[in-house]
């Protein structure tokens, strides 16, 4: 059993969930595709290891929260993904994609093409993704994943966030970061009214879609 | 028969291999500038100076001169020029009986490669005893293009000068690094300032220490305020140490230096049921400030500055053998997890902003090693024993430092009853003392005061109380919400999917259609139902809604309603929204304003359920009237009977067997809080209940 993506032949799909009937339930939706269906029933512990097993025909899906159950899985999905990303392995992130997720997932979110919600997730979606995702390995990224160099003011800064805006993207809206998504040597200069420059995707239209990468001191 | 042939041959290093070890081993101009200074510290030096010279553009010039050792023809010859050995092993002290700082020279190398050429002159104390050297000088000159253009780094040969020097000038070494690769920005210097001032550890007070110098004014700011020292006015001071054998100590003084609690080492390893710490004798302090204007209003220190010093020195510091390993304390870096500590538990805690902290490691053995590219200590065991001291140190502190709250709360609890029983105590006797006409009139006033206040405490406690007992509730229905929105839908929603898709393939549209669309639906739209529940339980607790800032009104009530929808829509509430026209914005969190509409929201609901009318009414309006802002909920609901109308607000009154009592107190609470002002019309145009509240705006 395979299916042609682009040009990539795809045999298995690997479902990454700590909850087993989750996994089972996202596995209905991937069987209806015609690959090979591979639950990760088992504990992985070695991440890198367990990457190594996986050729150029399979693709991921993954939960974000995979730490719930001890053990389970080492680092969170969206970690996990843009490994995958990086190995040129078509991969998708399922979540519900709550607040306390964003600032786990954005400092990924480069490396992770698509974000689906829990109902969002079905085979045409699902295909949809690992192509978008295969388009981006050719380096085909499209209009909403391209970053531009921009001008981010700060509006707020609190000793754990930071709230941001973004005029070229939307001027009236705030954008709530964490200070983990901000890089370390800008952290001690933050305040309200300080201005940077960082690439951002300003054709993203949610504001969780946003990922911000090369960050710049205005000298 | 064969003849044995062989060649000798040798590895040889490319020059390229120069470059590679130079400019891609240490990342920052400011380390690269330390580990110079490093090596005048290895040399006893007791003052280095660096000066910087036409460095705003490419091509300018860096000066390092301290009054060290110096060195000799043969020192220059055998070891300055010999890269990957040192001769400075940690265990063998300086004479003036340091631990050498510097190793291998990598970090020389990338120093000295700032620039393209670099001269280096060295007048040794000590001079070879046959005499014929007394008194000379030492110099080389480098100039880099010749690696650039040899083949081999053997290739390059490089001149050791001597000089004749006056017997008057004083042993030392002057490195000039010239025609600098990069500028160095004003940020770049401000950085080398703060690692010349943090290197040989100013917390210390030792005034023979080594004392590195930066000619430029960005230096001497930032040193005033580095000898401005502040640790008197922290509140808390943990003093914690482990000794060679790893067994630990600590004890916390309060600002006065006094000794508030100790800890032995089976306190402080509680967490590691006393397993000894196997790292080098290390001592641990930390300074934790309370930043409020409360505080230090009877201090001679003001706030701002001891923040401001707190900005620029926070964090917890490192010094191996007396100097500072970077990048430990600087800013952005929480080695020990502060303030994830404190995030996860925030009660008596310190932040990185709020403390100061010296970390001393006396390690005359090299167990920790530090990375080639001086980004800190290689993380192997010795180095996470050293932060595990550390951090179970901070842990014990704020251990007791909750204890002491938890008392202080216990007392003030008391005091306040004791205080009331003696006022009240006060009271009688003093009306005893008055005429007997007077004294009892008084005494029936004040019982029936007495009376009302005892009536007041106890419907203030009861409404603590409830309270209580409705934040529990909150509490248990979020973490029930979050489960349920999680796994249990996830799966529910996939499967049922997967049965409407499978059951189409399989299934002709007309058998689909009369055997399964129905029943499919029904449990789509009562999963829909549960989302929402779910979800607006969830989304009222989010952090960042409680954050006093700029809330536009109409924003907060679009998004309340959108989260109610589904849940309207289920009960067959026709919602009219009348919203005026502009954005209509004031300051305040957004859990205010949504804790307003969604309690109004509520209270709709449950009017309208008890009348039941056959078509079901809400009406949401706002106008604008000047600066204030008039929102109104209105419903065909049973209207406002049976109780008067000023009671409505007071907490749990309610004529619905199905309310709390509380809904109309918490909006009443939360009008208050903004400045506003509420009322109420026992039946409006609907018929039923309308709801009226006032808020104070800025802005339209």
């Amino acid at each position: 059993m395979a299916i042609t993506l682009i040009d990539r032949e795809i045999t298995k799909i690997h479902v990454i969930d700590d909850d087993k009937d989750s996994r089972e339930s996202y596995g209905l939706t991937v069987e209806e595709i015609s690959v090979e269906t591979v639950l990760q029933n088992d504990h992985v512990e070695n991440v890198d290891n367990y990457l190594l097993t996986m050729g150029g025909h399979d693709a991921v899906v993954s939960d974000h929260h995979l730490k719930k159950s001890s053990s389970y899985f080492p680092e969170n999905g969206a970690h996990f993904i843009s490994r995958c990303y990086e190995k040129h392995i078509p991969s998708v992130l399922v979540t519900k994609y709550e607040t306390a997720s964003y600032h786990e997932i954005r400092p990924f979110k480069k490396k992770i093409p698509v974000v689906l919600t829990p109902e969002q997730f079905n085979p045409d979606t699902l295909l949809s993704a690992l192509q978008e995702c295969i388009n981006e390995f050719k380096g085909n990224l499209s209009q909403t994943r391209k970053t531009w160099r921009t001008l981010i003011r700060f509006d707020d800064v609190e000793e754990q966030s930071a709230k941001i805006i973004l005029p070229s993207w939307n001027r009236n809206q705030g954008i709530n970061l964490s200070m983990d998504e901000i890089p370390v040597e800008l952290r001690h200069l933050l305040k309200p009214d300080f201005r940077v420059y960082a690439y951002v995707n300003l054709d993203a239209e949610d504001q969780h879609e946003l990922y911000f990468e090369n960050w710049e001191i205005i000298p | 028969m064969s003849t044995a042939n062989s060649e000798n041959a040798s590895i040889k290093f490319s020059t390229q291999i120069i470059k590679r070890l130079g400019e891609e081993l240490n990342p920052s101009i400011d380390q690269s500038i330390l580990e110079l200074v490093k090596n005048s510290y290895d040399a006893d030096a007791k003052k280095c100076t660096v000066t910087l010279n036409k460095v705003s553009a490419a091509g300018g010039t860096i000066t390092i001169e301290d009054d060290g050792d110096g060195m000799d023809g043969a020192t220059i010859k055998n070891s300055y020029l010999v890269l990957g050995q040192s001769d400075k092993s940690h265990d063998k002290l300086t004479r003036l009986g340091r631990i050498p700082a510097g190793s291998k020279g990598l970090g020389r190398l990338a120093a000295l490669r700032m620039g393209t050429a670099f001269e280096m002159e060295s007048k040794p104390m000590f001079i070879e005893k046959a005499g014929n050297k007394k008194n000379y000088k030492f110099s080389i000159k480098v100039d880099w293009n010749n690696f650039d253009n040899a083949k081999l780094v053997d290739d390059v040969i490089i001149k050791i000068n001597r000089q004749k020097s006056p017997p008057s000038k004083k042993a030392g070494t002057l490195t000039t690094l010239r025609d600098l690769r990069n500028k160095v920005t004003v940020r770049d210097i401000k950085k080398v300032a703060r690692g010349l001032i943090l290197l040989a550890d100013p917390f210390d007070d030792d005034p023979s220490s080594f004392k590195p110098i930066l000619k430029a004014a960005e230096f001497k700011d930032l040193e005033k305020l580095v000898t401005k020292r502040y640790f008197d006015d922290a509140d808390y001071h943990l003093a914690a140490s482990v000794n060679k054998d790893g067994v630990a100590v600590a004890s916390i003084l309060d600002f006065r230096g006094q000794v508030l609690f100790t800890a032995d080492h089976t306190e402080i390893a509680l967490k590691r049921k006393g397993v000894i710490y196997k790292c080098p004798a290390t001592t641990f302090d930390l300074w934790a400030f309370i930043l409020n204007s409360v505080s230090f209003s009877n201090r001679p220190s003001t706030l701002g500055e001891v923040r401001e010093w707190l900005n620029e020195f926070g964090g917890v510091h490192v010094y191996e053998n007396g100097l500072r390993v970077n990048p430990y304390g600087n800013p952005g870096n929480d080695w020990l997890d502060i303030n994830l500590a404190r995030a996860k538990s925030p009660e008596e805690r310190p932040s990185t902003n709020t403390s100061i902290g010296v970390t001393r490691i006396k390690d005359s053995q090299g167990r920790l090693k530090q990375k080639t590219d001086r980004s800190g200590f290689i993380e192997d065991d010795t180095f996470h024993e050293i932060k595990s001291f550390c951090q179970d140190a901070l842990e014990w502190m704020a251990r007791k430092r909750l204890e002491l709250a938890e008392k202080k709360r216990a007392r003030e609890r008391e005091a306040t009853a004791s205080e009331s029983s003696d006022s009240k105590e006060n009271v009688q006797e003093s009306i005893k003392k008055l005429p007997a006409d007077d004294r009892a009139r008084l005494l029936k006033v004040f019982d029936t005061y007495d009376q009302a206040r005892q009536k007041e405490v106890k419907s203030l406690r009861a409404e603590v109380q409830l309270y209580r007992t409705l934040s529990t509730a909150g509490i248990t229905a979020a973490t029930f919400s979050h489960e349920s929105r999680g796994n249990p839908m996830k799966v529910l929603d996939q499967a049922i999917k997967a049965i409407e898709r499978r059951s189409k393939q399989e299934l002709s549209n007309v058998k689909f259609e009369s055997l399964l669309a129905k029943p499919i639906s029904m449990v789509h739209k009562a999963m829909n139902t549960l989302a929402v529940l779910g979800s607006a339980t969830l989304k009222l607790l989010s952090n960042e809604k409680r954050r006093v800032t700029r809330v536009e009104v109409h924003q907060v009530v679009m998004n309340v309603l959108e989260t109610f929808a589904p849940y309207l829509k289920g009960r067959d509430i026709n919602l009219d929204t009348q919203l005026a026209d502009g954005s209509p914005f004031l300051m305040t969190t957004e859990a205010a304003i949504e804790s307003i509409l969604t309690n109004l929201l509520n209270n709709s609901l449950i009017a309208i359920e008890d009348a039941n009318p056959r078509t079901r009414k809400m009406l949401i309006k706002t106008e604008i009237e000047e600066d204030v802002l008039v929102l109104t909920v209105s419903d065909n609901g049973t209207g406002i009977e049976g109780i008067q109308l000023k009671d409505i607000w007071l907490p749990g009154q309610t004529t619905s067997k199905n309310g709390t009592g509380l809904g109309l107190t918490i909006v009443k609470d939360a009008v208050s809080d903004v400045g506003g002002a509420v009322r109420a019309n026992r039946h409006g145009d609907l018929g039923g209940a309308d709801i009226i509240v006032e808020l104070p705006i800025i802005g339209k």
